[in-house]
């Protein structure tokens, strides 16, 4: 016999589609909440720690502890191997300093290898690999080796944001044009398409409405792009970051 | 006889009275517009364009003087472009037309002969009179020029100033940077110059950047400074953008829209500078950045960096103090049991991120990550000090529809407009 769902089940399906879909939707709202919407000094007074204590375990640690990690079977993004130390030290910096978390130099048998990250799945050793050729690196290369996997991750319980969801929600943009006339910006993004490669694309925020350019993970990227906008035709073109 | 001198005599004053007539109707004045006398009288800045002058080129693009012990040149493009250097004492001009060396020079001005005529300077266009001067064995180069030109090469480096629908803020800029010229015209910076070119005064790049909207807005407002109400033209601040949140160090507030001793910078309850792209921003650093800070910044040296580098360090951040909008004032840094405090401006070299330079300003807050012990982030609000006019809160006061007189009226509020030229 043919199974009729009734309209009552189906409105169930619809509820939960809904509540699914709100509480994916929630993060973004509560972050749009956390930093545009609210004075800076309730955001502090809320949110700031204003002592904060940071611990770096050392090269020689890094290389040894494994107290928080466990060993697993993975990948990682190799961007240098060589003989010279102090050479794969500096590339090690380096990549730290484009906040690239996860940054190993490992040894072994004499060789000095720089690896990055620490993946389950291919496809995001890829997305690694991606960001790192478009900065120019283009002998990286993914790599199967042993990866540190946390042994335990407990999430304090907390209604605020945490500050890395924050960070990670927002981009990089090029900011062209800003207005409080949705037509004035339409045209004003009609007219930068023709002009620059980057897409153009408009965020309203409140009563403004955002004429931006490109969507960029790191700033590096997005400020070679700023100059080339500021030399065609757009001089008051200025980075700033959006959530995604 | 009697008959011949009476002719004589009335041909004479027949031939006296033309020539009164013609000497009369000839030299009656054609009034073109006011006379020099009545024309404005623009002040002169004079702009400090390199302190420590070694090597440059000089392009002269109109007639200039050069006044020197051994003769008066006059200059212009045909000598082509001067590759200017000055070592061993000795300073040398050098084209492909002209050598011109000097040894115990101790000024050498490039006058200007009439208005249009200006000059490249290491490829920036230039108004108005350049001058290399010895000052303690160094040469400094300084650009003397009427306060109007030197206006448009100030207003469109301070504030964006190619959309028409910015102009009301575009006009308030105007205002402010006049305001502080005018200033310190009379406090001066050195004997020999009364302006940086940079954001130790006002940001001025020269008269050749193309912006007709700064220009009009020069116009627009012609000799109007702000003043107290003595009368007296005053020092006025300005920044970039204050975050919703003025900076109450600024003597000139007495208390609109006022709460605990500060102003915010709001609209009918939106914040007048959310246009801004530095309304909000994110940075994040980890330990060994803060390291390499600490090292270029001359906190810790560069052998006590390798050793913590190598074998792990505790390092704390601790705001010690804050102004009343909420500005970090002081900031303690903690390896290990070293302990270093820094304030204000510091504060914001010493937690640039890779890429950047400074952070946009001391409005922010720390916060740890939960996921990695040596990472932590920075949220911060606005670019800039905080005093004075909030430029992109001038630029969102102006969508309202507020005039630049409205503008100026809400940042300086205990100041008037006073017409100066």
């Amino acid at each position: 016999m043919k199974k009729i769902y009734s309209a009552k089940t189906f409105s169930y399906f619809l509820a939960v589609l809904f509540g699914v879909s709100v509480s994916i939707a929630q993060p973004s709202q509560k972050l749009k909440t956390f930093l545009w919407e609210k004075d800076f000094e309730t955001l502090r007074k809320n949110f700031a720690e204003d002592q904060i204590i940071l611990k770096d375990i050392g090269d020689i640690k890094q290389r040894l502890e494994l107290r928080s990690f466990t060993e697993a079977p993975g990948m990682r993004v190799q961007i240098f191997a060589g003989t010279d130390r102090e050479n794969a030290e500096n590339i090690a910096e380096q990549a730290r300093a484009w906040q690239l978390d996860s940054v190993y130099v490992e040894e072994s048998k004499d060789l000095f290898k720089v690896q990055l990250g620490n993946f389950r799945e291919r496809i995001e050793a890829e997305k690694l690999l991606d960001r790192l050729r478009f900065k120019g690196m283009e002998n990286a290369w993914i790599v199967h080796t042993a990866i540190h996997v946390p042994k335990s991750s407990v999430k304090r319980q907390t209604s605020e944001p945490e500050a890395a969801d924050v960070a990670a929600s927002l981009v990089y943009t090029i900011q062209l044009f800003v207005t409080k006339d949705a037509v004035k910006a339409r045209q004003f993004q009609q007219e930068a398409s023709k002009e620059i490669p980057q897409p153009v694309w408009i965020r309203p925020e409140g009563n403004l409405w955002k004429v931006l350019a490109g969507k960029f993970d790191d700033e590096s990227s997005a400020r070679q792009s700023l100059s080339a906008i500021r030399s065609a035709h757009f001089p008051d073109a200025w980075l700033t970051q959006v959530a995604k | 006889m009697v008959f011949a001198a009476r002719h004589v005599l009335r041909r004479a004053v027949f031939f006296i009275a033309l020539a009164l007539m013609l000497l009369f109707g000839c030299a009656r004045q054609v009034h073109r517009g006011p006379g020099p006398a009545l024309r404005p009288k623009f002040p002169s800045v004079r702009v400090l364009l390199d302190e420590n002058f070694t090597t440059g080129t000089l392009l002269l693009l109109g007639d200039y003087r050069l006044d020197s012990e051994e003769a008066v040149y006059i200059l212009n493009k045909s000598v082509g472009t001067f590759q200017v250097r000055f070592s061993d004492g000795r300073l040398l001009f050098r084209s492909k037309q002209r050598r011109l060396s000097y040894r115990h020079i101790e000024k050498l001005d490039f006058i200007p002969l009439n208005d249009s005529s200006s000059f490249q300077w290491n490829g920036t266009l230039y108004r108005g009179k350049i001058t290399f001067r010895k000052i303690g064995g160094k040469i400094a180069v300084v650009n003397t020029l009427l306060l109007p030109w030197y206006l448009e090469g100030v207003v469109p480096n301070e504030i964006p100033s190619h959309t028409l629908d910015y102009l009301p803020a575009i006009e308030a800029q105007a205002v402010a940077a006049r305001t502080f010229a005018f200033y310190q015209l009379q406090h001066p910076a050195a004997d020999y110059f009364d302006l940086f070119a940079d954001t130790r005064s006002q940001v001025y790049r020269g008269t050749g950047k193309n912006a007709p909207l700064a220009n009009k807005a020069i116009r627009e407002t012609m000799g109007l400074v702000l003043a107290d109400s003595a009368g007296k033209v005053t020092e006025t601040q300005y920044h970039s953008t204050c975050g919703g949140i003025l900076d109450s160090g600024n003597k000139y507030f007495t208390g609109t829209a006022r709460t605990n001793g500060v102003l915010n910078d709001k609209n009918d309850g939106d914040f007048n500078c959310a246009g801004s792209p530095l309304f909000r921003w994110v940075r994040s650093l980890n330990t060994r950045t803060l390291l390499k800070n600490l090292v270029s910044e001359n906190f810790i040296s560069a052998p006590v960096a390798d050793s913590l580098r190598k074998n792990g360090f505790t390092l704390g951040l601790q705001v010690l103090s804050r102004s009343a909008s909420g500005r970090i004032t002081r900031l303690r840094v903690q390896i290990n049991d070293h302990t270093i405090d820094v304030a204000n401006n510091r504060i914001r070299r010493l937690l640039r991120t890779g890429d950047d330079g400074a952070l946009p300003s001391n409005l922010f807050f720390l916060k740890s990550s939960r996921q990695d012990s040596a990472k932590f982030y920075i949220i911060g609000a606005g670019f800039g000090h905080g005093r004075g006019m909030c430029q992109w809160g001038a630029i969102g006061q102006g969508l309202d529809g507020k005039t630049y007189r409205n503008i100026l009226r809400f940042y300086y509020p205990a100041l008037t407009l006073k017409k100066i030229y």
